[in-house]
């Protein structure tokens, strides 16, 4: 499993906060929060099965485009229903505008 | 699908033996749990078919006539991106915020106001007395135009009206599982003009207004709550430029959201009579939101959608648990009803309604597959048990009921609509058109 990866540019998150990046084979949702922070969680909804980043953003949730589960971007709790069961969520670092992820540190 | 027949391998009870509605191969029964819950979050196994909700093979002229103006243009029996995209746009609409806005300020006051109004004054048996299913429609009504976005709501003139088509509109929808489909049809056909006419057009031309003004920077967006009209307005969808698709997705909402809320929360009194008859040591918890939440999802796990089954079109082939061949191309009838009586996850006493319940270990909500699963999973979910789980408006007004005292009026039966009874395999699932109720508490 690859250690800490770039995936992303702040710039990329201009026209819409959520991204979809694809790591080691493992899909991910990164965030980019009214804050600026970034937070990457699986891109897999727990529910169906679903891209989280085809979603929306709705201040710390991403909110499930298909059925409208939520999820906490910084803990992968569940924050709606109809989902049970958090995603996962992965340690990320901002360098000069880039956005790294570290798959070995998922939670 | 004739090929396919032979092919069938025809078990006790997951095949039926002779062919449905006309079909040249017979439909497959699903109705256990894992093999209801595998096929419907395939997402290449089947596809949710108008024309057999329609039962159209068995009568095409009514069939097509549910699937044209009631059915095939609803997100509902879509599926890809035109299913995701409106799905997507119309989630927000049933977010935490949004539900709770409307409950606070619409539907419970409105609940004050006829339980006040209508509770007043007793019979003259000294007995009072109102109709649950005008009681509850008038108040999901407030719900559902909300959720529309229709205008001009507020008389009892008006709300009335809107209410008269709820019933006709339902049974629009799902007239393949009703007697006489002809009459059925007709007064759908009638009642969706009307509505039509007086509240889509209206409506939606003043969201046309709104929308121009928002674009003209005279007023900000915030100004118009979200609906599906402001969404149609805003060109949100390809499929709703076309205002004929518009009103089939509002018609679908409005029967789903007033005729399936207020089907819930009366048959959920209509079995805690029998409960707290057997049960007198849960009396005192009639009024516990916890409770009240776990009898309304015995009841949707075992009545939900209050209809005996429903169907869905085989893609791929397919086996299930007990070794039955699904094959391309056959009709399946899922069967909610019988799947959630699974003994294994429910416990032995599945078949009953048990709100005491404990909670299944392997996961599985108490309300079993009562909102479906997989990509159509049904859109009120969050409405009825909450965002957080915790329940929704609908506990809340029955925790009002019972505070009021409410039970079913001895001497005035509920009447149901008729139904085709050979659809109604597992158990009959009335579909009341009228609940008449006596209040013991009064007016709160």
């Amino acid at each position: 499993m690859m250690a800490k990866c770039p995936v992303a540019r702040l710039a990329d998150f201009k026209e819409y906060p959520l991204r979809r990046v694809v790591v080691d084979g493992v899909p991910i949702c990164l965030a980019r929060l009214d804050s600026g922070e970034v937070f990457a969680i699986s891109d897999v909804c727990s529910h169906e099965e679903v891209e989280l980043s085809d979603g929306e953003l709705d201040g710390e949730d991403v909110e499930c485009p298909a059925h409208g589960s939520r999820f906490n971007v910084r803990t992968g709790a569940v924050s709606g229903l109809p989902a049970s069961e958090p995603v996962a969520t992965y340690p990320v670092s901002v360098e000069d505008g880039e956005v790294f992820v570290d798959l070995r540190q998922a939670k | 699908m004739a090929e396919a027949t032979g092919q069938v391998e025809a078990t006790a009870d997951a095949v039926a033996a002779e062919p449905v509605d006309g079909a040249k191969c017979p439909f497959a029964r699903v109705n256990t749990l894992g093999d209801v819950s595998r096929l419907l979050r395939s997402k290449t196994a089947v596809t949710h078919s108008p024309d057999l909700f329609a039962a159209r093979a068995s009568d095409e002229v009514n069939g097509e006539i549910n699937v044209r103006e009631f059915l095939a243009a609803s997100m509902m029996y879509t599926e890809g991106d035109s299913h995701r995209l409106r799905r997507k746009l119309l989630n927000p609409l049933v977010r935490a915020d949004a539900l709770e806005g409307i409950r606070e300020d619409v539907v419970l006051p409105e609940a004050d106001r006829l339980m006040a109004l209508w509770l007043a004054e007793p019979d003259a048996d000294g007995v009072r007395r109102l109709d649950l299913i005008e009681f509850l429609e008038r108040i999901f009504i407030h719900f559902t135009a909300r959720l529309i976005g229709l205008i001009d709501m507020s008389s009892d003139e008006r709300l009335a009206l809107m209410r008269s088509f709820a019933g006709p509109l339902a049974a629009g929808t799902s007239s393949g599982f009703l007697a006489d489909r002809t009459a059925v049809n007709e007064r759908a056909l009638a009642a969706k003009q009307r509505y039509t006419q007086e509240f889509f057009t209206p409506s939606l031309r003043w969201h046309r207004e709104m929308r121009a003004k928002i674009d003209a920077g005279e007023i900000p967006d915030s100004d118009v709550p979200n609906s599906l009209l402001k969404l149609v307005a805003a060109g949100a969808a390809p499929e709703w430029a076309d205002e004929a698709n518009a009103i089939v997705e509002s018609t679908l909402l409005f029967a789903a959201s007033v005729g399936t809320s207020t089907q819930s929360i009366v048959h959920t009194i209509d079995f805690l009579q029998t409960w707290f008859a057997e049960h007198p040591e849960d009396l005192e918890r009639r009024s516990d939101p916890t409770f009240l939440l776990h009898c309304l999802q015995e009841t949707i796990r075992l009545r939900a959608p209050f209809s005996p089954y429903t169907t869905r079109l085989s893609l791929e082939r397919n086996e299930l648990a007990d070794g039955t061949t699904i094959l391309p191309g056959q009709e399946l009838h899922m069967e909610w009803v019988k799947a959630n009586r699974d003994t294994e996850v429910f416990g032995q006493d599945a078949v009953g309604f048990n709100p005491n319940r404990p909670t299944p270990a392997d996961g599985t909500p108490r309300y079993g597959l009562g909102f479906g699963l997989g990509v159509h999973q049904c859109y009120g979910l969050r409405v009825v048990v909450g965002n957080d789980g915790a329940g929704g408006a609908h506990v809340m007004l029955l925790k009002k009921l019972m505070d009021a005292g409410v039970r079913p009026d001895p001497d005035n039966p509920p009447v149901g609509l008729e139904k085709d009874m050979d659809k109604f395999d597992v158990e009959d699932i009335p579909r009341y058109i009228k609940y008449p109720a006596i209040f013991d508490g009064g007016p709160r």
